[in-house]
């Protein structure tokens, strides 16, 4: 005959409960265990969150000056603003067709041509300091004379120290130079800055001339 | 009896479930991290290669033009045999309506990688263009360049002066005679020298000009190449290779080319002057009656009309849309010391010039090409196969004016859209006040050049890459590759 463990034993079964201490310790031991996972998985979420802002700087920053440098590798001729927030493009639509742009003549090359323009825009503050730049954008004008745009970073783009985001040397090349920063404390201000040449392949000719003029 | 006691320890359950979770969480975590850092830097390298494998293409695509080059300006053989004998050999791979495909596989200089360079030429006996690709790979990203080049004249400046000259640094006459060239200009009337896209003046000898009046950048002009990497070559041995023209293929065309002004032979071959001269009475305006097509006119030493290129003779001036070939025959002439003047105006392929501005470039307009009235005076309408010489085509570019073995001294007006070439010397001097001597296009000279303007009077040479790069010049002679685009 088997018998239960209280019918076996009904002085026992008292003794198999905790004591009150042992409880507290339980729950203590309980809680800290809890909060030790949740530390971690609040602290990993941090993490989370600027490993994957910075990947994504990373990538905006590398994707934007990549498109830009593409972009001038063929353009026909180049130039940027006075305040260095805009940088023009021109390029030949029909290589085969001597076209006139520009109010110029045609000029027997039909390569060289400025059928129409792209733009690479900063848009907002011009500034260093990541809280004045949250709303700055980089958007890409693939004509000028059409009003589509497309975004290339949505926000947090600012200047290098002492510099503009396009500078141009000879009308050939085009220095792009730019940062991506976010305002968010908590994972610690991630940030990328990113400068690239861009240089025209297809770029204008220079004229010499020699001359006496009474 | 034997009594079993059975213990339940249900409270060990609830902590194997909180610290599977915990487990769960914190390897989701770390495979999340380690998943988005291996992507990220997966995408780095890809880009990374990317960049590296577009510089490895760019970087073929460029030694395949250089390549190109040196078959190009090799001085025996066909291109495409000269590609397949080149120290770094091409295979020929294809042939089809495209053109004939060569490639090969480029090691050095790149270090540790290769890229192949393929050139496709057009299917012709003298291809004027070509399309040249590279292709490298660098991990698994595979990149390629693509850029078209032109056969192209190689050396772009308004005056070209193959001539090696001499030291003297004074711009006088003698100085132009001695193969320099002498810019000879005060303050009374502009003389210019427009380079536009090239240089101004490209020369083996000197170039001299007078201090006091103009101050010139050095990058608007190269001289005393001569005997340095960028020397000319000389260009103007007529009857040799290194002719730049082979004038009895453009005689073949005047012979060929009928024209009943001319009193004895019907076409555009003039014997003489005096049946130039009658014939050119009668085209009495440049723009709506002008002759056209290629105008041999021979000259001889003995011509009783050679100082009859008068404006008293020819008022309405020399009008012609094509190409004028002053042919001195016969002996006594000299490249430098002997010359005929000419006062009347010569307008060869005239550029309107109602809205000159000798200060703005941009007004520099050019009559080339000429539009010839007819397509019988078109020359590259007239077969002069059965003369033994390949036709000139539509893409090849004629020059203006040529003369040979003596100086045609321009004093009067002159309007030429076009390339003036001659193996002597050259001398325009501007000598009356309200005159425009205007050529648009290029000067090439053998024997050195004398260029003058020191009246209330206007001198401009402006380089036109239209109506040079194609010349129509013998065997490819003065071509090099000349990169027009790149590829998208």
């Amino acid at each position: 005959m088997i018998l239960s463990d209280a019918m076996a034993s009904p002085v026992r079964r008292n003794r198999s409960g905790v004591t009150l201490v042992e409880l507290l310790v339980a729950v203590a031991m309980g809680v800290l265990v809890v909060a030790g996972a949740m530390a971690f998985i609040y602290y990993a979420g941090y993490a989370v969150s600027g490993v994957t802002a910075q990947t994504l700087f990373n990538q905006q920053a590398g994707n934007s000056i990549e498109f830009i440098q593409s972009r001038v590798r063929f353009a026909t001729s180049i130039s940027n603003d006075v305040s260095g927030n805009i940088l023009t493009l021109g390029f030949d639509d029909n290589v085969a067709l001597d076209t006139t742009s520009a109010g110029f003549n045609t000029n027997g090359i039909p390569w060289d041509d400025k059928d129409h323009f792209e733009q690479f825009k900063f848009i907002g503050v011009n500034s260093t300091n990541a809280s004045d730049c949250a709303s700055n954008r980089l958007v890409y004008v693939a004509n000028t004379q059409s009003n589509s745009t497309k975004v290339l970073v949505p926000s947090g783009v600012r200047n290098l120290p002492g510099f503009k985001i396009f500078t141009m040397t000879n009308q050939v090349i085009a220095i792009i130079r730019f940062g991506i920063a976010d305002n968010y404390k908590t994972d610690k201000y991630q940030s990328i800055d990113i400068q690239g040449t861009g240089v025209s392949l297809n770029r204008v000719r220079t004229n010499n001339v020699l001359s006496i003029i009474p | 009896m034997k009594t079993i006691i059975l213990k339940n320890h249900r409270e060990r359950g609830g902590s194997l479930i909180v610290l599977c979770l915990v487990t769960v969480t914190v390897v989701t975590i770390a495979a999340g991290i380690t998943a988005l850092v291996a992507q990220g830097s997966k995408v780095t390298l890809s880009r990374s290669n990317m960049i590296s494998a577009q510089e490895f293409a760019q970087g073929a695509a460029v030694i395949a033009c250089t390549d190109l080059n040196t078959a190009l300006t090799k001085a025996v053989g066909t291109l495409g045999n000269n590609l397949q004998t080149a120290n770094n050999p091409y295979s020929r791979v294809s042939s089809s309506a495209a053109g004939v495909l060569y490639q090969r596989t480029i090691a050095a200089p790149f270090s540790n990688q290769t890229a192949t360079a393929t050139i496709l030429l057009p299917n012709t006996n003298a291809p004027s263009s070509a399309k040249i690709t590279g292709s490298a790979t660098v991990g698994s990203v595979t990149q390629t360049a693509t850029v078209n080049v032109r056969m192209a004249w190689g050396y772009p400046a308004a005056i070209v002066s193959v001539n090696d000259g001499s030291t003297d640094t004074s711009n006088t006459k003698a100085n132009g005679q001695a193969g320099n060239v002498a810019i000879d200009g005060d303050k009374l009337g502009p003389i210019i020298v427009d380079g536009g896209s090239g240089l101004a003046v490209l020369a083996n000898g000197r170039i001299n000009y007078d201090t006091n009046y103009m101050t010139i950048p050095d990058s608007s002009y190269s001289m005393t190449n001569q005997g340095t990497a960028n020397q000319i070559p000389d260009y103007t041995a007529q009857g040799t290779s290194n002719t730049l023209f082979e004038l009895n293929r453009f005689i073949a065309v005047a012979d060929l080319m009928t024209n009943g002004y001319n009193p004895t032979t019907k076409n555009n071959h003039f014997t003489n002057l005096s049946t130039f001269i009658t014939a050119a009475k009668l085209y009495t305006n440049a723009f709506t009656k002008a002759m056209e097509g290629v105008v041999v006119v021979d000259v001889k030493m003995t011509d009783l009309d050679l100082a009859n290129l008068t404006t008293a003779t020819l008022p309405n001036g020399i009008n012609i849309k094509g190409t004028l070939l002053l042919n001195f025959t016969g002996s006594g002439w000299d490249p430098v010391s002997e010359k005929i003047m000419v006062t009347a105006a010569i307008n060869v392929n005239a550029a309107n010039l109602s809205k000159l501005v000798p200060t703005d470039p941009s007004t520099y307009t050019s009559g080339y090409p000429p539009a010839y009235s007819t397509a019988s005076r078109n020359p590259t309408n007239i077969n002069i196969t059965s003369k033994g010489f390949e036709n000139f085509t539509a893409s090849d570019d004629m020059p203006a004016v040529i003369y040979s073995t003596a100086c045609l001294d321009i004093h009067g007006n002159c309007n030429i859209s076009g390339v003036l070439y001659t193996p002597c010397y050259v001398e325009m001097e501007n000598l009356k006040d309200g005159q425009t001597q205007y050529i648009k296009g290029m000067v090439i000279m053998g024997s050195g050049m004398y260029y003058k303007n020191t009246k209330a009077a206007t001198n401009i040479i402006s380089y036109d890459t239209a109506s040079v790069d194609a010349l129509a010049t013998f065997g490819n002679a003065g071509k090099q590759v000349s990169v027009s685009y790149w590829e998208q």
